[in-house]
C-alpha cells in the first residue's frame, strides 16, 4: 500500500519559502506550541474544526448531522463544541452547514495524489525556477511520506525545499535530506529555557540536528530562519547568539528574518482558542532592518522575508 | 520646453475636453450626396469624402507636432450619416444625459441635424434597412438578448489594418499612378468592365481628397507660423508645413513625415466611415527604417523620436466612439480600439524587436491614456527577455497596457483565416484581441451569443424564462436524459440552432452592408485595386465571414459541469429537483443552491469542469468556423467587451448556483470568487479552451494577489507567469493586482467586494469576512503601488 500523509492544504504559485513560483504542501501535526503560531489548525495531526462566528446562525444542522453525537452546544462559551474523540471524520457536519460557517482542516492523501497535484504546475516551475516546498505543521513528523514525495519530485526534475522546526529525531531528517535542494531551518530562540517557555519544548535537539546537517555532505542550501516576535525573541543577546552560532557553521548559510504577523487570529477565533499575543503588533520595517544590519556586521548573509 | 512638458500640456487638453457630437462632416457629406444622385454609389461616397477633405475645419492646436483630426472637435463623436443617422435621431434629446458614453450636443447642431441631415437620409441608412429586413424570430432573439447583432449596423464595421508600409513607400500620387496602370487594363467596350473602371475612378477621387487635406494642413501651418511671435513655436510650425510639402502626396522620407502620414491617413479613415478598431498595426516595424535612416543621418535623436511618438499617442486618445446607447452598454468607455503593436517576428520568422519596440511601449508609459490600445506580440522562443521585462514594467504602471498576446497562437489564428504561414508571420492584434493582417484581411465580428441562454433552453425545453417565449429548441424533457452524454448532446443541438439563426441574420446583414463601400480605405488594400473591388465587397486578398462572440463562458462551463457532477456523476440532486430550484431562483431551495455553488468550478485546474470547457468550447468554435457565408467561413471569438453585463440581465438561475438576472462572467475569466487556487490554476484551466480555433481572439482578465508582485521579484514573477501562459497556449492576458487602495475600499464598502479573495502565506479567505485587525494587517503588508488598472480591453 502506498504511503499516506495527513495534509492541511496545498498552496500554489507561492513566492515565499524558496525560489521562483512554488507549490507549498502544508502537512498536519507539529511537536511545538509556539505562542505566535499563525496556523493553529496545523498543530494536530487529526482533522480539526472551526466555526466562523460571523456566518454561524446557530441552526443546529451540524449537531443533527453528526451520527456520533460529537457536536454539542456549549452554554458557557456560546458555541458549538466538537468532541474529537467521538469524531470519525465523516464530514457530515460541514456538508450540512447551510452557510459554510463550519469548516474542517485536514485530509489524508497518498504520495501519488499529492505528486499529481504538484506536477500540475511544472511549467510554472520551469519558467520561474520554482518547485515544491514542504511546510507545516512540522513536515518531518511525517518523514516517510515527506521523503517519498520529495524523491518523486526530485527524480522528475522538480526543485525541492523543506521548511522545518528541526524538532524531530535525526532519523527523520536523514530520510529526507538526500531529496532536498533547500532546507529552511528555524531557530526560534537560542536559549534553552526561553525556547521552552515560548514553544513548549527545549532547543537542544534542534541545535544538535542543525550541527549534524552542517557537518554532513548533503549538497543542499541551508537557510536559517528566525521569526522576529517583538519582546519575545528580538532581544540583543538573542540576535547576537544567533549570529555567533551561525558564524561557526562550516557551510555558507543565509539567515532569513521573518517579521511576526497576526494573520492567524481569525483561525484562533474560529477554533475557539485563546490567542495569547493579542495586541502585539508586527515589527516595523526599520526594526527588521536594524536586526539584519547587526547580523550583517557579523559577516552574515541576511535577508528579510515576507 | 522639455519633451514631457509638451506631452503634459497636450494630454491635459485631451483629458479636459467633453465628448461632443460633431456633425460637420455629416453636413458636408449630405450636401455632397444631394448633388451626386446620378452617380454609382462608390463614386458618390468617394466624392463626398473628397468634399469633406476640401471643406472641413482644419485646426492645428497649440504645442502640437503631429496634427490632424477626423472631425472639427478634438473629442468629437463623428456622425457617419450615411450609415447611421437614425441612431442620433432617436437619441437627439437623450444622448447628452444617457448613462453610457453621453455626448454633448448643442441646440444649434440639433436644429441643423433636423433640418438638413434627417430629411435627406430618412429611410436610407444601414440601420433602418436592417430594422426593416430582420425576420421576426431574429428580432425576438435580439430583443431578448439571446443574441446581440446590431453592433455593426449602428456604425461602420472597423476591425481593419491598412498596409502602412506600402502607403509610406508610395505616397498617394504613387497609389494613383498604380491605379491608373491597372485601369488601363480594362476596356469600356467589353461587358462588365465599366463598373471596374468607375470604381477605380472612385479610388482616385478618394486619394485626391487626402492630398487636398494635406495641403490644407500645410497652408494652416504656414498661416499660423506667419502670426507666431515665439520663434521656437514658429520653427515648429514651419517644420509641420515642410512635412506636408512631401506627404501625403509623395512617399515619406523621414520619421516625422512617416508618423504624420500614418496619423493623417488614420484620421481620414474615420472621416470616410466612423467605426471602432481601425488599427495602426506593427508600427515598430514599418517606422523603423525611417528612424534608422534619420539616426544615421543625424536628423533625429532618440529623445526627439520619442516625443513625436508620444505626440501621436495623444492624438490617438482624441476621437470618441459614437454609437447608440444600447451598443454603448455592450461596449462602453468611448474606446476606439486603435491598436498599435510592438514585438513579434519578422518575415523570416526571426526576432523583430528593435529600439522602436521599446519606444512604442514607453510612449504608453509616458502618456498614460486609454488610447491607443497598446498590444505586444510576444514570441516566447524568439523575443528577448529585455522586451518581456519592458512589457512587465508597463503593466506595472497600472495603465492597463500592454494587452499581452502570445505570438505563436496569433499566427495560428491568422492561418485559420486562410492565410499561408509565411504571410501569417506578419499578423497584428486588432481592436481588442482580434487578429488581423495589414492590407490583406477583411472580416469583422458581427454578433454576440449569450451562452447562458443555451443552457436555459436545454433545461426549460426552449423556453426563455425572462420573456416566457419559446426562443430555443425543444430538446426533450431533461429529466428523461439517462446519461450526461444525452444532456451534452442536447446542449450541442441548442448551439447548432442558435448558430444557424446567426448565420441567417448574417446573410441578410451581408447584403445590407454591401451598401456601404469604402473606396478610401480600399486604397490601402492592394488586392482591392488589383481586382477593382471594394474592401466591403470582398476585394481583399483574404476575405473572411463575420465573427461570432461567445459571452458567459465561465457560467456556461460551470452550469454544464454542475449538471454533470450533481445529476449524473454523484446523483446527489435529481434533474427534476434541480429544475424546480432553478425555476424558483433557488428560493426555498437553498440546499440545492449550496450544492450548486460547491460543485467544481472552472478556473481551478480540475478535470471535470475543464473537460467540459475543452469539449464544449471546441464544439462551438468548430461549428462556427465551418459555416459558409458570402465572404467566407465565419469566425469565432471570446471577447465580451462589456456585453456580459446586459446579457446576464435576461438569463435565469443557472446550475452553477448563479442567481437569475445577474451579470455573466467576462471573457475567459473564471467567475469571481470561484477560483481558489491562484493564478497558475486559472491559467491551466483557461488553457483547456482551444484558443487557436477562436480566430477573432480570446480575452482573459486576471487578478493577481498582492504578494505575488511584492518588491523586485514582482516583475520577475510576472515575466515567469507570462512565459508560462505562452507555453500553455493561452492567447491573451491582461493583469491587475489587488492593491492597497482596493483593500481599503473593500474595508469601507464590503458589500461591493464580496468576492475579493486574499491569499497570504498559506491562508486563503474572502477579505470582507476577516476581522478588522487582520484586514488592517493585510493592508499593511500590501504593496502601495497601484498595479495594472481595470481597463478591460474589448
Amino acid at each position: 500500500m502506498s504511503t499516506k500523509g495527513r495534509i492541511l492544504r496545498i498552496e500554489k504559485i507561492s513566492t515565499f519559502d524558496g525560489d521562483g513560483l512554488r507549490t507549498v504542501v502544508f502537512l498536519k501535526g507539529c511537536p511545538l506550541k509556539c505562542r505566535w503560531c499563525s496556523t493553529p489548525e496545523s498543530k494536530k495531526s487529526r482533522t480539526t474544526f472551526g466555526v466562523s462566528r460571523r456566518k454561524c446562525t446557530g441552526c443546529f444542522d451540524c449537531v443533527e448531522a453528526c451520527p456520533e453525537g460529537a457536536i454539542s452546544w456549549d452554554m458557557k462559551s456560546e458555541r458549538f463544541a466538537t468532541n474529537l474523540n467521538r469524531c470519525t471524520d465523516c464530514r457530515g457536519c460541514t456538508e450540512a452547514c447551510p452557510t459554510g460557517a463550519r469548516q474542517a482542516w485536514g485530509y489524508t492523501a497518498s504520495v501519488e495524489e499529492i505528486y499529481r497535484e504538484i506536477e500540475k504546475d511544472s511549467l510554472f516551475y520551469f519558467h520561474s525556477g520554482g518547485g515544491v516546498t514542504l511546510s507545516g505543521g512540522e513536515a518531518l513528523v511525517q518523514a516517510e511520506f515527506a521523503a517519498k514525495l520529495l524523491e518523486r519530485c526530485i527524480t522528475h526534475g522538480i526543485n525541492t525545499a523543506i521548511e522545518t522546526s528541526g524538532k524531530v529525531p535525526w532519523e527523520n531528517l536523514e530520510m529526507v535530506l538526500p531529496y532536498t535542494d533547500t532546507l529552511f531551518f528555524d531557530l526560534k530562540h537560542m536559549n534553552e529555557d526561553t525556547h521552552r517557555e515560548l514553544t513548549g519544548a527545549g532547543n537542544k535537539r534542534i541545535i544538535k540536528n542543525l550541527k549534524r546537517i552542517d557537518a554532513s555532505d548533503h549538497p543542499l542550501s541551508l537557510i536559517i530562519r528566525m521569526p522576529v516576535i517583538p519582546g519575545l525573541n528580538d532581544q540583543k543577546e538573542n540576535i547576537n547568539a544567533l549570529g555567533s552560532f551561525s558564524r561557526k557553521l562550516k557551510r555558507p548559510v543565509e539567515i532569513q528574518l521573518l517579521p511576526y504577523h497576526r494573520l492567524g487570529i481569525e483561525t484562533y477565533r474560529r477554533m475557539s482558542l485563546a490567542y495569547t499575543l493579542e495586541g502585539l503588533e508586527s515589527p516595523p520595517p526599520e526594526e527588521m532592518e536594524r536586526h539584519a544590519a547587526k547580523l550583517r556586521l557579523m559577516g552574515l548573509n541576511v535577508s528579510i522575508g515576507g | 520646453m522639455s519633451y514631457m512638458d509638451r506631452i503634459e500640456k497636450l494630454r491635459e487638453r485631451v483629458v479636459n475636453a467633453t465628448p461632443t457630437m460633431d456633425i460637420e462632416n455629416a453636413l458636408i457629406l449630405t450636401e455632397s450626396f444631394r448633388k451626386t444622385e446620378a452617380l454609382p454609389r462608390e463614386n458618390r461616397k468617394a466624392q463626398a469624402f473628397k468634399d469633406v477633405c476640401s471643406k472641413k475645419t482644419v485646426t492645428i492646436w497649440d504645442h502640437e507636432l503631429i496634427v490632424g483630426c477626423s472631425g472639427k472637435l478634438p473629442r468629437g463623436g463623428v456622425l457617419c450619416a450615411d450609415v447611421c443617422w437614425s441612431v442620433l435621431d432617436k437619441e437627439l434629446d437623450t444622448i447628452s444625459t444617457r448613462p453610457y458614453d453621453p455626448f454633448y450636443i448643442s441646440e444649434e447642431d440639433k436644429k441643423l441635424f433636423r433640418q438638413t441631415i434627417k430629411p435627406y437620409w430618412l429611410g436610407r441608412s444601414n440601420f433602418e434597412k436592417w430594422e426593416a429586413q430582420a425576420p421576426q424570430d431574429i428580432v425576438d432573439l435580439k430583443e431578448n438578448a439571446v443574441i446581440y447583432i446590431d453592433r455593426k449596423a449602428v456604425r461602420g464595421p472597423g476591425e481593419l489594418t491598412p498596409d502602412y508600409r506600402e502607403l509610406l513607400a508610395e505616397g498617394m500620387e504613387g497609389i494613383i499612378d498604380y491605379i491608373n496602370t491597372r485601369k488601363a487594363e480594362y476596356d469600356l467596350s467589353k461587358p462588365n468592365h465599366y463598373p471596374r473602371i468607375a470604381y477605380l475612378d472612385a479610388m482616385i477621387t478618394a486619394a485626391e481628397g487626402m492630398i487636398i487635406l494635406g495641403r490644407r494642413y500645410r497652408d494652416e501651418a504656414l498661416r499660423l507660423a506667419g502670426e507666431e511671435s515665439d520663434p521656437v513655436r514658429r520653427a515648429e510650425l514651419e517644420e509641420i508645413a515642410a512635412v506636408f510639402e512631401t506627404i501625403p502626396a509623395k512617399p515619406a522620407t523621414t520619421f516625422h513625415e512617416a508618423l504624420q502620414f500614418v496619423y493623417l491617413y488614420h484620421s481620414c479613415i474615420f472621416m470616410e466611415q466612423n467605426a471602432a478598431s481601425y488599427n495602426l498595426g506593427r508600427i515598430d516595424q514599418y517606422l523603423y527604417p525611417f528612424y534608422e535612416a534619420d539616426l544615421e543621418a543625424g536628423r533625429i535623436t532618440p529623445e526627439k523620436a520619442q516625443e513625436l511618438l508620444d505626440c501621436t499617442w495623444i492624438k490617438l486618445a482624441e476621437p470618441c466612439l459614437f454609437q447608440d446607447g444600447t451598443t454603448a452598454e455592450y461596449a462602453n468607455g468611448y474606446t476606439m480600439f486603435q491598436n498599435v503593436c510592438a514585438g513579434g517576428i519578422d518575415k523570416n520568422g526571426q526576432d523583430a524587436v528593435n529600439d522602436l519596440s521599446y519606444m512604442v511601449i514607453q510612449a504608453s508609459m509616458d502618456t498614460m491614456l486609454y488610447q491607443p490600445s497598446l498590444s505586444v506580440r510576444y514570441n516566447l522562443s524568439k523575443n528577448p527577455d529585455s522586451f518581456l521585462k519592458k512589457c512587465a514594467e508597463c503593466i506595472n504602471t497600472g495603465n492597463g497596457f500592454p494587452a499581452f498576446h502570445n505570438d505563436e497562437v496569433g499566427i495560428r489564428m491568422v492561418q485559420n483565416k486562410g492565410v499561408p504561414l509565411h504571410e501569417a508571420y506578419d499578423w497584428n492584434p486588432c481592436g481588442c484581441v482580434e487578429t488581423n493582417l495589414a492590407g490583406k484581411i477583411r472580416g469583422y465580428v458581427s454578433a454576440d451569443v449569450n451562452l447562458g441562454s443555451i443552457v436555459e433552453f436545454v433545461l426549460f425545453r426552449g423556453i426563455h424564462r425572462k420573456s416566457g417565449k419559446m426562443l430555443g429548441l425543444d430538446t426533450g424533457d431533461p429529466a428523461a436524459f439517462k446519461t450526461y452524454d444525452e444532456f451534452a448532446a442536447a446542449v450541442k443541438q441548442q448551439i447548432d440552432y442558435i448558430i444557424n439563426k446567426v448565420v441567417e441574420a448574417n446573410n441578410i446583414l451581408d447584403e445590407i452592408w454591401d451598401d456601404r463601400p469604402v473606396p478610401f480605405i480600399s486604397l490601402s488594400f492592394r488586392n482591392c485595386i488589383d481586382t477593382a473591388t471594394d474592401y466591403t465587397h470582398g476585394g481583399t486578398k483574404y476575405p473572411c465571414g463575420n465573427g461570432i462572440i461567445y459571452d458567459g463562458v465561465a457560467d456556461f462551463i460551470n452550469a454544464i459541469s454542475a449538471v454533470k457532477e450533481l445529476v449524473f456523476d454523484t446523483g446527489d440532486i435529481s434533474m427534476d429537483r434541480l429544475i424546480q430550484a432553478l425555476a424558483a431562483d433557488f428560493v426555498s431551495y437553498e440546499d440545492v443552491q449550496k450544492r450548486c455553488l460547491e460543485a467544481e468550478k472552472y478556473g481551478n485546474d480540475l478535470d471535470r469542469p475543464d473537460g467540459v470547457a475543452a469539449d464544449m468550447m471546441t464544439y462551438l468554435a468548430v461549428r462556427t468556423n465551418t459555416q459558409d457565408s458570402k465572404y467566407g467561413k465565419l469566425m469565432s471569438g471570446i471577447l465580451p467587451v462589456t456585453a456580459h453585463v446586459p446579457l446576464g440581465k435576461t438569463v435565469g438561475a443557472l446550475p452553477s448556483g448563479r442567481n437569475a438576472w445577474t451579470t455573466l462572467t467576462d471573457g475567459l475569466s473564471p467567475t469571481g470568487g470561484t477560483d481558489l487556487n491562484g493564478a497558475s490554476s486559472v491559467l491551466k484551466s483557461v488553457a483547456k479552451i482551444p484558443h487557436d480555433l477562436y480566430a477573432s481572439g480570446t480575452l482573459l482578465n486576471m487578478k493577481l494577489s498582492p504578494e505575488l508582485m511584492k518588491e523586485q521579484r514582482g516583475i520577475v514573477n510576472l515575466m515567469s507567469l507570462l512565459k508560462t501562459a505562452c507555453s500553455l497556449g493561452v492567447f491573451h492576458a491582461q493583469f491587475n493586482v489587488v492593491d492597497k487602495d482596493i483593500l481599503m475600499r473593500a474595508q469601507k464598502e464590503p458589500e461591493k467586494y464580496k468576492d475579493l479573495l486574499i491569499r497570504v502565506a498559506g491562508y486563503t479567505a474572502y477579505f470582507v469576512e476577516l476581522c478588522p485587525e487582520v484586514q488592517d494587517e493585510i493592508i499593511h503588508r500590501t504593496i502601495q503601488d497601484t498595479f495594472a488598472g481595470q481597463r478591460c480591453c474589448g
